[in-house]
């Protein structure tokens, strides 16, 4: 509890090359005259976005549920990009991660996450995303896009402002709550949200160990000194588990000298 | 053996995925309202709430089915997103 995290200053040019990477991202996803709203996009974007280029992968997984059809593409291009980079996308892509890491730098004191919570993301996944709509209750009820903060954020409240209301005041109110709490969540721990509950997350994170890009240890340099482990800002030890299914491939441990992206 | 165990797995998971989105794009089609359509246009419509089991279990457009529509930023005849 209320530990301080300070980063080494071989992190800052990771970082900075990041946050371009993320940015550059959020223009991408955010252009609607692509035209490719047909396609499910690799990241957490909401597809009612006023602003979205792609469909959000999690959107088309829920709707397709609902309709009963097997999302064979969806399930496609989020296979292809997990095995590609696990996790990657969460750390270097994701336009909800970037609003994270904004809130992430107004407060240096952290909570730690207890591990189990971290579990969490898979039962979200497996609930919210999959199961209900499955379930034989009115359509669109209850499921992850009815309560998912990115949405309330990159939708609702813009459509609210421009005069388009979609759900009933109630509804919209439970939404501003939960994106409250995520945003609590983000200021006192790092990427909260994906650690404990994005169920895409979970979804990449199922390929972390095995994707074609993994974070690569040499162990024979190692000496313990636990360096990595303090850069790391969601409590992952790379020194043990470089590809833990937590990481979200921030990369800010390859500041230190044994551990690198690679394919091996 | 060993050192070959994660590429195959990962060619593997590779041919699996790019193959669906393969058959996807190739074979998949949907008939809605007796019309058939493509996963990506069915993807779409879905979002827009577009599209319906109808009783009989057959898709249908969400207007054809009687439901109010049509909103700013979807297709035409198209629902609003909840969101």
């Amino acid at each position: 509890m209320g530990a301080i995290i300070t980063r080494p200053k071989g992190t800052r040019r990771i970082r900075r090359i990041r946050l371009a990477s993320q940015f550059a991202a959020l223009v991408i996803l955010s252009l609607p005259f692509l035209g490719l709203r047909t396609i499910c996009g690799p990241a957490f974007h909401c597809y009612s976005c006023p602003l979205s280029a792609f469909a959000c992968p999690l959107g088309v997984l829920v709707n397709f549920g609902t309709l009963r059809v097997f999302p064979y593409a969806a399930i496609g291009i989020l296979g292809l990009v997990s095995t590609i980079g696990g996790r990657l996308i969460c750390g270097w892509v994701c336009p909800f991660g970037l609003f994270q890491d904004g809130l992430d730098t107004i407060s240096k004191k952290k909570v730690s996450i207890p591990g189990k919570l971290t579990y969490l993301r898979y039962a979200v996944l497996g609930g919210l995303v999959i199961l209900v709509p499955l379930l034989p209750i009115k359509p669109y009820t209850y499921t992850f896009c009815n309560y998912c903060p990115a949405g309330t954020l990159e939708s609702a409240i813009p459509w609210r402002i421009m005069g388009v209301p979609g759900g009933s005041i109630s509804d919209f109110c439970i939404r501003l709550v939960i994106l409250a709490g995520v945003v609590v969540l983000a200021v006192v721990s790092s990427r909260g949200f994906c650690r404990t509950l994005c169920p895409l997350g979970a979804i990449f994170s199922l390929f972390n160990r095995i994707s074609l890009f993994r974070l690569n240890m040499t162990k024979e340099d190692c000496n313990q000194c636990g360096a990595c482990a303090k850069v790391c800002a969601i409590g992952v030890d790379p020194a043990t588990d470089p590809n833990a299914a937590a990481c979200i491939r921030c990369l800010d441990c390859t500041a230190t000298q044994h551990l690198r992206l690679g394919s091996k | 053996m060993q050192k070959l165990k994660r590429p195959l797995l990962l060619a593997v998971l590779f041919l699996i995925f790019a193959g669906l989105i393969v058959f996807s794009t190739l074979a998949i089609r949907y008939p809605v309202s007796g019309t058939p359509k493509s996963e990506f246009a069915v993807t779409e419509l879905s979002l827009t709430h577009g599209v319906e089991r109808a009783r009989d279990g057959k898709l249908v457009l969400a207007d054809k089915a009687g439901k109010k529509g049509g909103t700013k930023g979807t297709k035409k005849g198209s629902k609003a997103c909840p969101t």
